[in-house]
């Protein structure tokens, strides 16, 4: 192993440039906004000197950035040595960070558009150890090239370590087939990326129609005839303010498709020997890559407006960071027709049942699914419908769709247990199938409250982990006694330890 | 139908409840005051002293007496070979089972107040959740921490 050290590429410097503007940018306008208005280019204004100094204090402040960006380009050294994946950082303190390389659990790859041109890849090396949802390590820019070498490294250690146990040496780079097969497990067609893109805010299309429905109603309802002049002035400035709210959806719909096209365009899931490889993206490609024993649960998604055409999303939920800042959870399919989706999870979990037959809340629970939000949403839709008569009356359309919602919510919720396995399904909005595995779960919870004691119901949640922090799936208003069951089921029964007290 | 966990909290751990809801209710009473001479000072509403005194009783009532006691009687826990279970709430009553091997550490913690009446409290946390019981004896808080951290082993899979 070479004792040649190594830099990430000068461009690095403009990223973390780039990066660091945008984290002031936003505090930068308030404070310049918040000293008043008072800027002035004609070298005669009183006001010229100040804003002479505050282009200056702009200048200086953008000089240290790029100053800091560029020492820290330059402290920033990695190298291969004993096995380790060793680098060298900080701008006042060194730090150091050796990193053996069969302690890598993934690398994952994002190229921004920065990256694109260059050919070069940002690397994130991911270990058991990560904290708060943090990679171990980023390797800002690097080129491809490099980024193979480092992905070989940590194979070679992997398969040497393995293989010591076994008292046989290969010769890694010369073995013809050291280069285990990776076989596409899905990739999404065209097709169904513009559907996802297209339905990727669901909001926006609803409001979007009710907006179209809404001006046909303009039409026959004649509203100058039944209120004077000044409510028709309330009515133009009522009318204005909904048109802009329209184009507001209109256009943050427009903005959601596009993003989702660009952040999905070639969505390919991969797997290799126990690894998964999810990699997407037109303008900044981005590959993660999973271990399959980190994966704690699945979550098939299904929300009503894609459940309407079969279409469900599958969620993965993995111990560790997923590679993406705030996001937990890990799409592994963005939208595939559900019969597709089981066959596809068939594959890549075959011991796991997709379908099992579900356990329902029993026909006693119904009216505490109907009756769930109009508790808390009587009162206030009443008081609004009162204290806003006669528009408030409208208001009123909430009820009966929330008791629809209950009822949906009562259709859909079940679960089912096998011998290892256990699916909870639940609705929000929408449909949830949660499948994860008795050695995963962290936790089981029962709660019930004092009237659902006296019907003998009860509900569960269930905790596993997921990210760097836990993910839960609750099911409510089931049999009591089914859920002890369950209870017992996930119980590693023993005798109590404790003594007498 | 499982039989309940078997141990409940030290009688002691209900007065330090009540000692904790006293002081919530200390300054609560320090708010009602300020209400009280406010209003008196601009002439506001008088439903306000009125609901003021409600509020400030129902908190003497219920958040020092009948809370605590109602949450006391709840609180069951029982730790086993290979498992912890928790009973504890106030109006949903609420189980929790952990598996000694998802145990991930335990910590033991113990305020002034806990300090006074030789209690302490102990979390017990895994790798998505924490749960604590609120008040042990030390010698049991003690005992139980080596005994869990014990039993509880680092799982072969990952987490």
């Amino acid at each position: 192993m070479s004792r040649n050290v190594n830099r990430l590429h000068p461009i690095t410097i403009m990223i973390s440039f780039f990066a660091s503007l945008k984290s002031i940018v936003i505090p930068g306008i308030i404070i310049l906004l918040g000293s008043g208005l008072n800027y002035s280019f004609n070298p005669f204004s009183k006001q010229f000197i100040d804003t002479l100094i505050v282009i200056v204090i702009i200048l200086f402040v953008l000089c240290m950035i790029l100053i800091i960006s560029y020492i820290n380009w330059k402290r920033f050294v990695y190298w291969f040595e004993d096995e380790e994946l060793r680098i060298e950082y900080g701008l006042f303190v060194k730090k150091k960070r050796y990193i053996p390389f069969e302690r890598i659990q993934s690398l994952n790859y994002k190229e921004g558009i920065f990256h694109r041109p260059l050919k070069l890849v940002k690397v994130s090396i991911e270990t058991a150890a990560d904290s708060g949802g943090k990679s171990e390590a980023d390797l800002t820019a690097i080129t491809r090239v490099q980024a193979d070498t480092i992905e070989k490294e940590m194979k070679k250690a992997k398969k040497q370590l393995s293989e010591v146990e076994q008292n046989e040496r290969v010769d890694f780079y010369n073995s013809p087939n050291h280069q285990s097969v990776r076989t596409i497990i899905h990739r999404m067609s065209k097709k169904d990326l513009i559907l996802l893109a297209t339905t990727s805010s669901g909001i926006g299309v609803v409001f979007s129609g009710l907006a179209a429905i809404m001006s046909q109603f303009d039409d026959w309802i004649r509203y100058d005839e039944l209120y004077g002049q000044l409510q028709s002035f309330v009515k133009l400035g009522t009318i204005i303010v909904i048109i802009a709210v329209l184009i507001f959806l209109l256009i943050s719909w427009f903005v959601s498709v596009v993003i989702t096209f660009l952040s999905y365009y070639e969505f390919v899931v991969e797997k290799e020997e126990d690894k998964l490889f999810i990699s997407k993206g037109l303008l900044e490609k981005k590959r993660i890559t999973i271990p399959m024993k980190r994966i704690q649960g699945v979550r098939i998604v299904e929300n009503p407006f894609r459940q309407l055409f079969g279409y469900s999303t599958i969620v993965i939920e993995s111990a560790g960071s997923s590679g993406e800042k705030g996001e937990r959870k890990i799409v592994l399919l963005p939208l595939v027709k559900k019969q597709l989706a089981f066959k596809i999870l068939e594959k890549l979990f075959p011991e796991t049942q997709w379908d099992l037959p579900l356990e329902r809340a029993p026909k006693r629970a119904k009216r505490r699914y109907l009756l769930t939000y109009l508790y808390w949403l009587t009162p206030i839709v009443l008081s609004i419908s009162y204290f806003a008569f006669p528009y408030g009356l409208w208001v009123l359309i909430i009820l009966p769709l929330a008791l629809i919602l209950g009822a949906w919510q009562y259709k859909s919720a079940g679960y089912a247990a096998n011998e290892q396995q256990l699916t909870v399904v639940y609705r929000g909005i929408s449909k949830t199938t949660f499948v994860t595995f008795k050695q995963r779960i962290q936790a089981i919870s029962l709660s019930q409250s004092y009237l659902a004691k006296r019907k003998s119901l009860g509900s569960m949640t269930v905790h596993i982990m997921s990210g760097s922090s836990g993910s839960v799936a609750s099911i409510k208003h089931f049999d009591q006694e089914n859920l002890e069951g369950i209870f017992e089921w996930y119980q590693p029964n023993t005798h109590s330890l404790q003594n007498k007290k | 139908m499982i039989s309940q966990p078997k141990y409940r909290i030290p009688k002691k751990g209900l007065t330090v409840w009540r000692i904790h809801a006293a002081i919530e209710a200390v300054i609560l009473l320090v708010f009602v005051i300020v209400a009280i001479v406010l209003a008196y000072v601009f002439d506001w509403p008088k439903w306000i002293y009125l609901i003021s005194i409600v509020v400030m009783i129902a908190d003497l009532v219920f958040g020092i007496y009948f809370f605590p006691k109602i949450r006391w009687e709840h609180w069951r826990y029982e730790v086993r070979e290979q498992e912890i279970e928790i009973q504890q709430g106030l109006f949903i009553v609420k189980r929790t089972l952990v598996p000694m091997v998802r145990v991930q550490h335990v910590d033991t913690s113990q305020g002034p107040i806990l300090k006074h009446y030789h209690l302490a409290s102990m979390s017990i946390s895994t790798a998505a959740t924490t749960h604590t019981i609120p008040a042990l004896t030390e010698q049991e808080a003690d005992q139980l921490r080596v005994h869990i951290s014990e039993l509880a082993r680092v799982a072969e899979d990952d987490v």
